[in-house]
C-alpha cells in the first residue's frame, strides 16, 4: 500500500480503524450461526453417584454451509469436571438448516454435596496452535481470548440432590399465582426445592412443610370464595403437624412455619391474595381441642405417618 | 342398671364437658383474641404459645382447660401496610420476601430502617382507626359470640385473652352477652388500647410497649415491665415475642388466668318464676290467654303458656333477663316489661288486655 496516502490524509487512518472496529463488533454481535436448542439445560435433580445423559440439538441457522473443522465444545463454570460432552462427531460440513444431536454426560461423584452447580457450554473455533487447550475428551477450557464463539451459550444448571427435585423454575415460577409444579405433587417447585435444601436431614420436617405448602396453595387458589377459604382453613392441619414434628419446641416449629410462608409469599400478587384470604377468616373460632388429647390431636394433624419416618 | 352409671349419665346431661373429660371442676375454655395486623395462622400460634405456658404452670389441671382463638381481621388497614411494602421493596430493588422477613421477624433478624419507617408511617396514619374511640368492629363479633355461647352451653367457663385491638372486640362481645353468660365469661386483657376491661378484670401492658405508649392515648396505664430489652427487637408489642417471652409479663398473664379457673363445679344456675293474672278492660279475668316471654337482648321467645280458668299464668325456671311479656286472645292484647333478677325471685306481673285484636 502506498503509505503516502496516510501522510496526505491522516484522517484516513482513523477511518480505517473505525471501520475495522465496526466490522469486528458486528461479527461479535451478529446472531450465532450454530444454535443450541434448548438454550438452557435445567433438568430435574441428579443424585450423587448417578450418571445421567442429556441430549441437545445443535442447528446451523446461518445462511450457508458451516465448516466444523477445529470446532470444540467449551464447558465453563462449576460444571467443569461434572459435565462432559460425549464424543461429539459433528459432520465436517453442516448445511444450512442441518441439525445434529449432541449428548452431555453428567457424572456426579458419590460424595458430592447437595448443591446447585451452574455453568455454560459454547462451541468455539480454535486455531491449530492452540490445541493444547483441549483435554483428552475434546472439552476445552477457556484459555485464550482469541477463541471465537461459534454458537450461542447453552446455560446449564444442575441440581445435585439425593432427594428427587424438580428443576428450578426461576422467574417463570413467579408469573402465575400458583407457580410451577412440574412434578405434580401439589407443591410449588421452588418451594419443593426450598424445603429439601433447608431441611435435608429431616424427612418429618420436609413432609410437614409439604403438607403446609399444599394447604397454602389451596388457600391462595380459593381466596375469592369465602366458603371454600373457610373449608380449606378448617382442613389445614399443618400447624398442628409441625407442632408434633418439633415436639416441645413450639417456637422452632413456628420459626420454620414463618420461614416457609416468607418463601411462599414471594410476589406482590401472592402477598395480596394471601392477605385477602385472611380477610375472609375474620370471625373464625375453631372448636377447642381438649388439652388432655393434644398430643394425639397433633399426631393426627399430620396427613402422613410421621412416626414411621426415620428422622 | 348400675346406679353410678345412671348418676353419671344425669350429671353428664347437665355438664357434658365436665364429666366425659374427667375434670373434677368446671371446665374452662381460654380464647385468645388477636389484634389487627395478624394472620389467622399467627393467631393460632399465639394461642398455642399461651396454652403451652398455661399447661406448664402449676395449679392447672390439663383436663380442665382447653384453648381456642377468636380470629378477627381488619385487612383494609393491613393492606395499606402491604401496599407500602410492595412499593418500598420495588424502590429498593428488594424481593417481596424481604418485606415478609421483616414482618415475621424471620431469623437471622436484623431490623431494617425502611421497614421501621413504614410501620411508623402506617401507625401514624391509622392512629384514628386504631384508637378506641372509632375502632370499627366487623360482623365477626357475631360469629365470636356464637362460639362463646357454644362453650357456655356446655357448662364451661370462658376466659377471653385479647391482645391489642382484640380488646375492643372482647369488650364489645362481653357487653353483648346476657347477665347469666357474663357471669361465666371473663377477660384477661393484654396490651389493651381500651380505657377499661369490660368485666372489670385484670390487664397487662408493658411500660416499654412502644405502640401502647404512642398510639393508645386513652388506654389503661402500663404497669408491667420486662426490663429495658425490647424482646421482639421492634416495638415491644408482640404477644408472642414480647408479652409471652418476657418473664414478668408472661407470668402475670398466666397468673391472671389461673386466678379465674374454677375450683369446683358450680351450682346449677339460679332460676326464678314469673306469674300474674290477665285481666280485660272490664276488670274480669281472662282464661285461655296466650302468654309469651321474650328476652329483649335477643328478642328470642324464652317460654310461653296459657292462663288457667282463673286468668292465672306462671312461668318457671327463668334465668336472669330483661324481658318483655305479652298476653293476648283474639279480642285483646296487652304487654309489659319485666326484669328477672339474678337471684331466685318470684316476680309477679299482671297484664290488662286492650281492645286491640292480636
Amino acid at each position: 500500500m502506498n503509505m503516502n496516502i496516510f501522510k496526505k490524509h491522516p484522517s484516513i487512518r482513523w477511518v480505517l480503524v473505525l471501520l475495522l472496529l465496526a466490522v469486528t463488533g458486528a461479527a461479535l454481535a451478529a446472531p450465532k450461526r450454530l444454535v443450541w436448542n434448548p438454550n438452557q439445560l435445567n433438568p430435574s435433580s441428579i443424585a450423587p453417584g448417578e450418571i445421567k445423559t442429556f441430549t441437545v440439538t445443535l442447528r446451523n441457522t446461518g445462511p450457508g454451509t458451516f465448516e466444523t473443522e477445529h470446532v470444540a465444545v467449551q464447558v465453563t463454570g462449576a460444571i467443569v469436571g461434572i459435565l462432559r460432552a460425549e464424543k461429539v462427531k459433528l459432520p465436517k460440513k453442516m448445511k444450512q438448516g442441518e441439525q445434529v444431536q449432541v449428548s452431555f454426560k453428567a457424572t456426579i461423584p458419590a460424595s458430592f454435596p447437595m448443591s446447585v452447580v451452574n455453568g455454560d457450554i459454547v462451541l468455539i473455533k480454535q486455531d491449530d496452535n492452540e490445541d493444547e487447550g483441549k483435554d483428552k475428551k475434546g472439552d476445552t477450557e477457556r484459555k485464550s481470548a482469541k477463541k471465537i464463539f461459534l454458537s450461542n451459550i447453552l446455560s446449564v444448571s444442575l441440581t445435585i440432590s439425593s432427594i428427587p427435585l424438580p428443576p428450578d423454575p426461576g422467574e417463570a415460577g413467579k408469573i402465575d399465582l400458583l407457580g410451577v409444579d412440574l412434578d405434580n405433587n401439589g407443591v410449588r417447585d421452588d418451594i419443593d426445592r426450598y424445603i429439601v435444601f433447608n431441611y435435608p436431614d429431616s424427612a418429618k420436617k420436609r413432609e410437614a412443610l409439604k403438607q403446609e405448602s399444599r394447604a397454602l396453595n389451596l388457600f391462595l387458589r380459593d381466596a375469592g370464595d369465602k366458603t371454600k377459604t373457610r373449608a380449606n382453613a378448617k382442613n389445614d392441619t399443618s400447624l398442628g403437624c409441625l407442632e408434633y414434628v418439633f415436639g416441645a419446641d413450639l417456637r422452632a416449629a413456628y420459626a420454620t412455619d414463618d420461614n416457609l410462608i416468607v418463601q411462599f409469599l414471594n410476589t406482590p400478587k401472592r402477598s395480596r391474595v394471601y392477605s385477602d384470604a385472611n380477610g375472609l377468616m375474620g370471625g373464625n373460632t375453631p372448636v377447642p381441642v381438649p388439652s388432655d388429647q393434644l398430643l394425639a390431636h397433633r399426631k393426627a394433624s399430620c396427613i402422613f405417618d410421621a412416626d414411621s419416618l426415620p428422622n | 342398671m348400675n346406679i353410678r352409671i345412671v348418676a353419671l349419665f344425669l350429671v353428664a346431661l347437665v355438664f357434658p364437658g365436665v364429666v366425659f373429660a374427667g375434670c373434677p371442676t368446671q371446665r374452662t375454655t381460654v380464647v385468645y383474641v388477636n389484634g389487627i395486623d395478624t394472620t389467622e395462622r399467627e393467631a393460632g400460634k399465639s394461642m398455642s404459645l399461651l396454652r403451652d405456658e398455661m399447661l406448664k404452670a402449676s395449679g392447672v389441671s390439663v383436663g380442665c382447660v382447653d384453648f381456642t382463638y377468636a380470629y378477627n381481621t381488619n385487612e383494609p388497614i393491613f393492606l395499606d401496610l402491604l401496599e407500602a411494602g410492595v412499593q418500598k421493596t420495588r424502590e429498593l430493588t428488594l424481593d417481596m420476601t424481604d418485606f415478609w422477613k421483616q414482618y415475621f421477624r424471620v431469623a437471622p433478624y436484623i431490623p431494617a430502617k425502611w421497614f421501621g419507617d413504614l410501620v411508623d408511617i402506617w401507625y401514624t396514619s391509622h392512629e384514628v382507626a386504631l384508637n378506641g374511640a372509632s375502632f370499627l368492629l366487623g360482623d365477626q363479633t357475631d360469629e365470636h359470640i356464637a362460639k362463646y355461647r357454644d362453650q357456655l352451653k356446655q357448662g364451661r367457663q370462658v376466659i377471653l385473652v385479647p391482645h391489642s385491638q382484640g380488646n375492643f372486640y372482647a369488650n364489645e362481645e362481653w357487653v353483648r352477652l346476657t347477665f347469666q353468660e357474663q357471669d361465666q365469661t371473663h377477660i384477661v386483657a393484654v396490651a389493651t388500647p381500651a380505657d377499661k376491661v369490660a368485666d372489670g378484670g385484670s390487664y397487662t401492658t408493658l411500660t416499654e410497649d412502644w405502640i401502647a405508649r404512642y398510639f393508645f392515648p386513652i388506654a389503661l396505664a402500663a404497669e408491667t415491665t420486662n426490663g429495658d430489652t425490647c424482646l421482639d427487637n421492634w416495638v415491644c408489642h408482640s404477644f408472642d415475642d414480647s408479652y409471652m417471652r418476657g418473664q414478668s409479663s408472661r407470668n402475670e398473664i398466666v397468673d391472671n388466668i389461673i386466678a379465674l379457673l374454677p375450683t369446683s363445679i358450680p351450682p346449677p344456675p339460679v332460676t326464678s318464676t314469673l306469674s300474674g293474672i290477665v285481666w280485660n278492660l272490664n276488670g274480669k279475668v281472662v282464661p285461655g290467654a296466650f302468654v309469651e316471654l321474650y328476652d329483649t337482648a335477643t328478642w328470642n321467645l324464652v317460654v310461653s303458656t296459657q292462663t288457667d280458668m282463673n286468668g292465672y299464668y306462671r312461668l318457671e325456671n327463668l334465668q336472669s333477663c330483661n324481658c318483655y311479656v305479652s298476653a293476648g286472645i283474639s279480642a285483646g292484647y296487652g304487654d309489659a316489661m319485666v326484669t328477672i333478677p339474678t337471684k331466685p325471685t318470684n316476680v309477679t306481673q299482671d297484664i290488662i288486655l286492650s281492645a286491640v285484636p292480636m
